[in-house]
């Protein structure tokens, strides 16, 4: 399940629970029944208040105020809250090694700009909470705000209200407040306003006030919201060869870092299409004709999301309603009207085709707490646009191009783009008095700060070890000409081919043989086999040829058809364990480009068969790196899987692996204690000793999810632990890596802003003040900006320093073998991702016990 | 506390793969182990019938309410989904559906082909550095049960928030904790 999806149902609890705020709440059926209130316990009356006097604070009690105000959230209008920033989730408090410091030492400063702007508030600034309490009680939250609404002399122009708790930036004369007013009924109602709290600036609910107040003045500059974020619709990038339109816009959030309460901003864009439902059927119908297209254009829409721009809200397409027309009517209040009609009315939109089929959406959404729920929307193709990239568009080299022209900004592009969204804000005169009236406001300059660049990492190769050039990041050159630390001499292996890459599986075959000889690897001449080019005819042949004795398969494959690599990599994998190495056969077709090529297939065959190419120096004994992840696509209705890979030796160079095979779209992974267990009794088997230290690396948490990595699957790992034996007690330390993040770090280079050099971490300021966290930027890129890793250590037993835990880190950045650089995660968690992506994509099953401890998914 | 009835709120309720009314509505279909929508019963509370895509959200969350009951159940080593009392748990790992072999070599199915057997050959030369030595020996020690209990109640720091006089204030507990069995 999607990040978003789970918080969803997350706010529909919530939504609940607010079903009647100002109604007594129902007296806990347990509570009724077994136990009488202890004296001490006053009657609990609405929420965040309690009226009898209390007793004597235990810190128990403490505790439990701060945990309330964690669960008391307010609501926009309409709105419903999700958790993204795993707020509440105090991990550090435990880990007593990082109390007092999370930050390493070693390195060279170097100057930073962030994308945060920091909260500017008076010092003794304070938010006041109200209670408000309707008698008799009102149960429409829009009947309450409007009732609310009528006493705007008392309470001031600015306010915030979600039904029960009201916030104000100043404090009313009294501490309870009795208004009288009257509804539509002419029935008298009784208004009472309590105070319950002065909340200082760092509060967590005044963090969610924060963002909701932003979001009014994002709303105020014209922007309109797209999902989470916010996007402006009057300055659109058009792409009109590809019909496609951007939406340049930001994300945005507030939260209490380090030191600070800070506004994270980074820029995002919106890809729009400008193609209706409409224009689509029309020219699907002159494509397939009318006799298929009922069935192609269901196949087509259905799952697919559209924007209809009047209201600016998307709709997923669950069907087609074949039978209606725009003439059709529905009920409104208690008239009947036609689609036609109504358009007109409402949004004064003309429909011009009246014949159109109407498109038909499940509202997801519940109507008001006891109503039955809405029924499916019926909308109209003429007005729905279609949104996001097909796969065909993804693979489409020129769409790409062309949209990454606008969407991959420099980091001195991305700066000025941030710089003139803060210089709207300040010039703006109303978004700053809805911020002044709050007493609040942002500083208007990026924040400054100061990282570290770790050292290059010096990389082994048998006897030699060389340094590469820090800023490319990359060692490929260094490599050339260096024998491997150990490979596996290929006796007797395979080549398959097509009749018409015949000649390029013979020029490979020969390229393969120069470039192996300095690389140490010893090849004996492949038997040559050639299939018809058919998914079954290749799979006989596979069939046919490869026996016991085969160590590698090499397939020359003519399109890059998945099907035929599926079956491939489902034969050698699951029936016929043999590790294998598909090659396409256009990479092969530039003569210059083919000793590159050839090199880097012959280190993939080597490591996919158990060979090593290279180590770096790991100042740990005794230690086992687990890399998770997990790999899932809701869309194709497949099985999600969780991949764990495990280190076999010191040097990090053999890795075990194995998968978990889960129900649809399940992220947080069941079965880890088996795939720990097995990887640790295969780390007994080569070393003679089980770990001493275990290091975990998962990878695929998405936002909002942490708490459940905590609490679901760290006990999992502690448990399969526990099970090799009662003395056994390894050191064990958990860190959760998240790849999209809104932070961004330039570097300022000659008075330049540039991207940071690899190997820069940041553990001050923009960290979390409740996590054992820290960024690092390990991989280079050339185009465009950098996004660093967020590295969260959840569980620590280790007590390794932070420092060293950092550069451990960056450290396993260098170990994938597929890239002969650094990359973006630790190489377990690269690993995982891949072994995860080949099984959910092409095998669907668990692969054969054989190849656990090669790297065949490379 | 006199009667310890299976399936009540306080009592542990009998564990199912799937709905049992589900796989009665619709026999013959084949049982789809793969859908999120699958209704599974939460094992602490017979009235919690949880989708199979939210059940590792909810027993976290529900296993707060059941202090008791969490500490007597243990979790099946092939699925975590799987919470069965203490004394079935060895009957329920004979009979697990998510029953796998472990490795080659435990169970005996499958051989491990020689071929696949690369041993290694290398060792990694001493380092310059060596991280042990500076590591914190304060540092919480791994013990089994203990850690695990500090991770569970992951308690929020203390924040002084009320400055005001007695008579107003946040409640000091929420009304689902007051509740104690």
């Amino acid at each position: 399940m999607s990040g978003r999806a789970r918080a969803r149902s997350r706010g529909r609890a919530r939504g609940q629970e607010t079903g009647a705020p100002g109604a007594q709440p129902p007296v806990p059926k347990e509570a009724a029944g077994h136990v009488t209130p202890a004296s001490t316990e006053g009657e609990l009356v609405g929420r965040g208040r309690q009226r009898t006097a209390p007793g004597a604070v235990s810190s128990e009690a403490v505790l439990q105020i701060s945990a309330g105000f964690q669960q008391v959230k307010l609501g926009e209008r309409g709105g419903r809250r999700r958790d993204f920033h795993d707020t509440g989730v105090n991990t550090r408090q435990l880990m007593e090694h990082v109390k007092e410091s999370k930050t390493g030492l070693s390195g060279s400063p170097i100057e930073l700009r962030a994308n945060f702007l920091r909260l500017l508030s008076r010092p003794e600034w304070v938010l006041f909470q109200y209670h408000v309490n309707f008698n008799p009680p009102v149960e429409s939250r829009r009947m309450r705000f409007a009732l609310l609404n009528n006493h705007g002399d008392i309470l001031g122009k600015e306010k915030t209200f979600d039904g029960a708790i009201l916030f104000l930036p100043h404090r009313l004369d009294n501490n309870e407040t009795v208004l009288w007013t009257e509804s539509h009924s002419k029935e008298k109602i009784q208004i009472t306003i309590t105070l319950t709290n002065e909340l200082p600036p760092s509060s967590p609910v005044c963090m969610q006030f924060y963002n909701i107040i932003f979001r009014r003045i994002l709303k105020i500059l014209n922007m309109q919201q797209i999902g989470r974020h916010y996007y402006y619709p009057e300055d659109p990038l058009n792409i009109p060869q590809h019909r496609l339109t951007i939406w340049p816009g930001f994300v945005t959030n507030i939260l209490q870092y380090e030191a600070n309460i800070m506004l994270c901003l980074d820029v995002s864009h919106k890809v729009l299409r400008s193609e209706t439902v409409l224009d689509f059927m029309t020219s699907l119908r002159q494509q397939c004709g009318a006799q298929h297209f009922v069935d192609i254009c269901t196949k087509e829409l259905v799952g697919v999301v559209v924007l209809t721009k009047y209201n600016n809200k998307t709709y997923k397409i669950d069907d087609i309603a074949w039978d209606h027309t725009p003439k059709n009517t529905f009920k409104r209040g208690d008239t009947d009207i036609s689609f036609k009609d109504y358009y007109v009315q409402q949004y004064s939109l003309k429909i011009t085709d009246e014949n159109q089929v109407l498109l038909v959406s499940h509202v997801r959404r519940r109507g008001p707490s006891g109503a039955p729920p809405p029924g499916p929307a019926l909308l109209v193709p003429e007005f729905c646009y279609l949104t996001g990239l097909t796969a065909k568009m993804r693979s489409d080299f020129n769409i790409m191009r062309d949209l990454s022209t606008h969407t991959r900004l420099t980091p001195e592009q991305r700066e000025s783009r941030l710089n003139r969204f803060i210089n709207n804000m300040t010039k703006n005169p109303s978004a700053q008095a809805a911020l002044s009236t709050w007493g609040l406001n942002f500083e208007s300059k990026l924040l400054s700060m100061t990282g570290r660049v770790l050292p290059a990492e010096r990389i082994l190769q048998g006897q030699r070890a060389y340094e590469y050039n820090p800023w490319v990041a990359d060692w490929s050159k260094e490599m050339r000409g260096l024998p491997l630390i150990s490979s596996m001499a290929l006796e007797n292996w395979l080549m398959f081919f097509t009749r018409r890459n015949a000649d390029a599986a013979h020029s490979l075959l020969q390229t393969l043989n120069k470039v192996s000889g300095p690389m140490g690897i010893r090849i004996q001449r492949a038997g040559m086999i050639e299939y018809e080019d058919r998914p079954e005819a290749l799979l006989r042949a596979l069939q046919q040829n490869v026996g016991q004795q085969i160590q590698m398969v090499v397939v020359i494959l003519p399109t890059n058809r998945k099907d035929k690599y599926d079956c491939v990599k489902k034969y050698l994998c699951v029936d016929c364990p043999t590790p294998s190495q598909c090659v396409l056969a256009r990479t092969l077709s530039r003569p210059q480009a083919l000793m590159t090529i050839a090199t880097k297939i012959a280190l993939q065959i080597n490591c996919k068969m158990g060979g090593e190419l290279w180590s770096i120096e790991i100042p740990l004994k005794h230690l086992m790196i687990v890399g998770i992840d997990c790999y899932h696509d809701t869309s194709a209705g497949r099985r999600s899987i969780g991949a764990l890979v495990a280190s076999l030796n010191h040097g990090m160079s053999r890795w075990f692996s194995k998968c978990v095979l889960q129900s649809r779209g399940q992220e947080i992974i069941d079965g880890l204690k088996v795939a720990l267990q097995a990887a640790l009794k295969a780390y007994l088997r080569y070393n003679k000793t089980l770990p001493s230290r275990i290091i975990v690396y998962r990878d695929g948490v998405g936002d909002g999810m942490l708490q459940s990595v905590v609490s679901y699957e760290v006990p999992q790992i502690m448990q399969s632990i526990q099970a090799m034996g009662s003395g056994y007690a390894p050191k064990l330390t958990v860190v959760v890596v998240k790849k999209r993040i809104a932070s961004r770090f330039f570097a300022l280079l000659d008075a330049k802003l540039g991207n940071p050099p690899p190997g820069t971490v940041i553990d001050t300021e923009v960290t979390r003040p409740e996590w054992y966290d820290f960024f690092i930027v390990s991989q280079a890129v050339r185009l465009g900006t950098v996004s660093p890793t967020h590295y969260n250590v959840v569980y620590d037993s280790s007590g390794l320093k932070p420092d060293h835990m950092q550069r451990l880190t960056y450290k396993l950045c260098h170990m994938y073998y597929n890239w002969q650089g650094i990359v973006r995660v630790p190489a377990p968690c690269q690993y995982a991702h891949k072994l995860a992506f080949l099984v959910g994509q092409s095998i669907h099953k668990e692969p054969n016990i054989n190849l656990d401890h090669l790297l065949y998914y490379l | 506390m006199s009667t310890f009835r299976y399936g009540s709120s306080v009592g542990p309720s009998r564990f199912t793969g799937n709905a049992q009314g589900f796989q009665e509505e619709d026999e013959g279909k084949p049982v789809d182990d793969a859908d999120p929508n699958a209704i599974i019963q939460c094992p602490y509370d017979k009235n919690h019938q949880i989708r199979a895509c939210r059940f590792p959200f909810h027993i976290v969350k529900c296993a707060k309410n059941h202090p008791e009951l969490a500490r007597s159940l243990k979790t099946c080593p092939f699925n975590a989904k799987h919470m069965v009392p203490r004394d079935e748990l060895a009957n329920h790992i004979a009979h697990c559906v998510n029953k796998q072999p472990l490795t080659p070599d435990s169970e005996g199915i499958t051989k491990m082909d020689p071929k696949f057997h690369v041993p290694m050959k290398w060792t990694a030369p001493d380092c310059e550095e060596d991280w042990e030595t500076e590591t914190d020996d304060n540092a919480a020690t791994f013990v089994w049960g203990v850690s695990k209990n500090l991770l569970s109640v992951n308690k929020p720091e203390p924040r002084a928030t009320n400055i005001l006089n007695p008579g107003v204030r946040a409640p000091r507990t929420l009304p689902w904790k007051s509740c104690e069995f």
